[in-house]
């Protein structure tokens, strides 16, 4: 008698938990959907949860809209038409009425459920997180561009300081602020302010680069003064030794007994002597005539040691730098020290021309200079005096008033400084020459330095959402922008002193003091 | 312990007698069959039933025809403005020779069959000594209650439309009857036969169909039908939703209805469920049968609106509403 009650309770039921199952399942797989897709692997730990909720959820649901046993027995008692006789024999003993019971039970009739939407649902919510788990998701994200940008200008600015630290400490404001950086950096917090501060702090630090440079140049300079002159000293020691050993050679000629015994070696020694000179004195012909191999420049007049020879030069030299106890040997390897020190912190600052461009104008000055006197004393420098090496610094000055070519000549390897720092070298420092004054007009301006760099995201906004943010775009004004940052960054570099100007720093000049005896 | 269910056979036994008695009330009542048949059920239910219809329906033929087919006593009262209380009850009246004492003498309400004619032309009071012997079958004169016959019917009737010098029944009057029952208007059809088979409109000859005691057992038997569960639940929610204020009134309810059905309308759905049912020689009541006697048991206890009148809504047709809205299987 139950069973076909229960068949069309649990036909019914089927459609009332399916209905009833429609809302928690669809909720359910959209949040496994979207814990995948923004979660990746670690869905895989809030999938049961969520599971588990919508189950709960959809029992409960089906349990408010389950159709009971009683209900399912109206229904069967209706399709059946037995007029309320199958629930009495539900609630109580129907005695003689089971067989009409058991007639009307077999009337009994399946009722018809609509049951397309509900499955059509299900299977929809099914369909979608079958998609949703076998959609390939894009490759994971990397850190937010604004934070890498932001921590690259931090090492860039924290590379610059150490470069800068070897040089001179950097103090404890500059340490914090850079640790500060760092921290907002790690911390996501990097906002404009920090930008600025940064950009102020690669500022301060590139003029402090420049300014440290121009010491090590100035430095660099007198340790060559000191080599050169201890160099000359040598010279004029060794000269007067010969002096004294011809007198004695001549006071033993005047005496022939002394010379029987004694002359030989210093006849020798004389006769060596004389040679080396009629040598140098061929030297000194070829040096006037612009024939020195050595590739000099400079117009050696015939001097005292003219006519000595190159390898007697350089035997004398070095002669004179033994006898000198060595003191020149030290002085070239500090000049070399110091001018790797200044090439290395140049090289650090150098490749930020954009914020570095007051700076890099300073240290056009002595590089120049220097690179004018490298050129200048080629040649003259073994054995000569200080007339020869008068001619050679002027003209190295001479040429160094040219566009650009005065430092690539003055570094020696081929380093080509930008056309608008070239201008900025001549014009700025080395001024006085004969080379043409060039405007920013002339200067070409690279339009990528000024490329349009949206601001980061949430530090000011997108570039289509500010007023008048596409007008300042460089890119449709390049020419213009580009002549006026190139004369702006000129002005700057002429009002920076060349490293020959200033005075001597305190170590340099005891270094002086030293070489010249306390003077 | 419930009692035993019909069997078979009893059920179909009840069954025929009622049809016999429907029959016979159909040949007296031509083209009524929807009324007799309620009055029929109205008497296996044993309930007061209230006639409203046109004058020369044969509404009270139709009580004085139930009266013969059933033997039962049968008094008429035709109700008048200046009937008194006393004039129905009964009274005590001063009798003898010498020594003389007060006689009660019992008016026509004590008779098995009362047909209260034109019941709304009576005063008020006297329309409410008929309250107690309604409901209670009894009748209290001076201090003395007195038990009516058993089975105690009461037909009344009144008419629709002469409301002028009349006194409608309280709603409490009202509630007594089980049903109250629309006699409509007869077609060309039913008056031709009503011409060409009745001399000067007398009915047929009956003869009784019951007596006392087969009445009795039919009383019995339909106490002994099946309410199932659901079907009573189905009951409960028809009568709940005929309250405006219960939630689940539907919209015709709310709007036309000022107050609903009585706790006594669910015991009368009932009872003529039972009736009904074995009416039809069944041992339970199905929903056709609670459907079948709502309109009959639920009109006259509904109490409209004025927006009722104002749109012309009847009570049937309020009743018409409350059963489309009210499911048999509760929705939820």
């Amino acid at each position: 008698m139950l069973a076909p009650v229960r068949r069309v309770q649990r036909r019914l039921n089927a459609v009332a938990w399916a209905q009833a199952s429609i809302v928690p399942l669809w909720a359910t797989v959209t949040a496994c959907v979207l814990a995948r897709l923004l979660l990746r692997d670690a869905c895989v730990w809030l999938l049961p949860p969520f599971v588990l909720a919508g189950l709960t959820w959809g029992w409960l649901r089906a349990r408010e809209r389950g159709v009971s046993l009683e209900q399912a027995a109206v229904l069967a008692d209706r399709s059946a038409n037995a007029g309320g006789l199958l629930l009495t024999r539900l609630e109580r003993p129907v005695g003689e009425w089971e067989l009409t019971v058991n007639q009307l039970v077999r009337d009994v009739k399946p009722p018809v459920v609509a049951w397309r939407r509900p499955v059509g649902a299900l299977s929809g919510a099914l369909l979608f997180l079958l998609i949703g788990f076998l959609l390939p998701l894009p490759a994971p994200r990397g850190p937010r561009a604004p934070h890498a940008a932001a921590a690259a200008k931090v090492e860039a600015v924290k590379a610059q300081a150490e470069a800068l630290a070897r040089e001179e400490p950097l103090g404890e404001a500059v340490e914090d602020e850079l640790r500060r950086l760092a921290e907002e950096v790690a911390a996501g917090r990097f906002d404009s302010g920090d930008w600025e501060a940064a950009d102020s702090l690669e500022r301060r630090l590139a003029e402090r680069a420049a300014e440290a440079a121009a010491e090590l140049a100035q430095a660099s300079e007198a340790a060559r003064d000191l080599e050169e002159a201890l160099g000359a000293a040598g010279g004029a020691e060794s000269a007067s030794r010969e002096r004294e050993a011809l007198e004695r050679a001549l006071m033993g000629l005047e005496s022939p007994e002394a010379s029987n015994g004694e002359s030989q070696p210093e006849g020798e020694d004389s006769q060596e002597q004389a040679s080396a000179r009629s040598g140098e004195g061929q030297q000194g012909q070829q040096g006037q005539q612009g024939q020195d191999p050595n590739g000099t420049q400079g117009a050696s007049p015939s001097g005292q040691e003219g006519s000595e020879g190159s390898k007697d030069q350089a035997q004398r030299q070095a002669q004179a730098r033994a006898q000198a106890g060595g003191a020149p040997d030290q002085i070239s390897e500090l000049r070399q020290s110091l001018e790797r020190r200044q090439q290395s912190l140049a090289q650090r600052f150098e490749p930020r021309e954009g914020q570095g461009q007051q700076a890099s104008s300073r240290r056009s000055g002595p590089r120049q200079r220097q690179g004018a006197r490298e050129r200048g004393e080629g040649a003259p420098r073994p054995g000569q005096d200080g007339e020869q090496r008068g001619e050679g610094e002027g003209q190295g000055e001479g040429e160094g008033q040219g566009e650009g070519e005065g430092q690539g000549e003055g570094q020696g390897q081929g380093n080509k400084g930008h056309a608008s720092r070239g201008v900025r070298s001549g014009t700025g420092t080395e001024g006085g020459g004969p080379g043409s004054l060039v405007f920013g007009g002339e200067a070409e301006m690279d339009p990528d330095r000024l490329a349009f760099e949206p601001l980061p995201e949430g530090q000011g906004g997108e570039a289509g959402e500010l007023w008048g943010l596409e007008a300042a775009d460089p890119r449709r004004s390049t020419g213009t922008a580009g002549a006026a940052g190139s004369r702006g960054t000129s002005a700057r570099g002429e009002a920076t002193a060349g490293p020959g100007a200033q005075p001597l720093l305190p170590r340099n000049r005891e270094l002086v003091k030293r070489y010249f005896g306390g003077e | 312990m419930a009692a035993e269910l019909l069997s078979p056979a009893e059920a179909q036994g009840a069954a025929e007698v009622a049809a016999r008695l429907r029959d016979n009330l159909n040949t007296v009542l031509l083209d009524q069959e929807s009324v007799v048949e309620q009055v029929v059920v109205a008497v296996l239910a044993r309930g007061h039933v209230l006639l409203e219809g046109l004058p020369g329906l044969g509404k009270t033929e139709l009580c004085k025809s139930l009266a013969k087919l059933l033997a039962l006593p049968f008094r008429r009262i035709q109700f008048t403005p200046d009937l008194l209380p006393g004039d129905i009850t009964g009274t005590y009246v001063l009798e003898g020779e010498g020594r003389r004492e007060f006689v009660f003498r019992e008016g026509p309400l004590f008779a098995s069959l009362v047909l209260a004619d034109e019941i709304n032309r009576s005063s008020p009071k006297t329309q409410s000594a008929l309250l107690e012997a309604m409901q209670e079958r009894r009748v209290t004169v001076l201090g003395q209650t007195r038990t009516l016959p058993d089975p105690f019917f009461v037909l009344a009737t009144q008419n629709p439309i002469e409301l002028e010098g009349t006194y409608p029944l309280p709603e409490a009057q009202l509630d007594r009857f089980l049903f109250r029952i629309q006699v409509p208007p007869v077609g060309a059809k039913t008056l031709r036969a009503l011409l060409t088979t009745r001399v000067r409109g007398a009915p047929p000859e009956l003869s009784p169909v019951l007596d006392g005691e087969g009445l009795a057992r039919l009383f019995a038997a339909a106490d002994r039908v099946h309410l199932p569960g659901p079907v009573a639940d189905f009951i409960a929610r028809l009568v709940e939703a005929s309250d405006p204020r219960q939630a689940s009134a539907p919209d015709a309810v709310r709007r036309f209805v000022r107050y609903g059905a009585s706790p006594r309308a669910a015991l009368a759905l009932a009872a003529a469920g039972r009736a009904r049912a074995l009416l039809s020689g069944r041992p339970n009541v199905g929903f056709d049968d609670v459907v079948a006697a709502a309109p009959a048991a639920l009109n006259h206890r509904l109490v409209l609106a004025y927006e009722a009148s104002l749109e012309k809504v009847s009570a049937p047709d309020v009743v018409r509403a409350l059963l489309q809205a009210v499911p048999e299987v509760p929705r939820d």
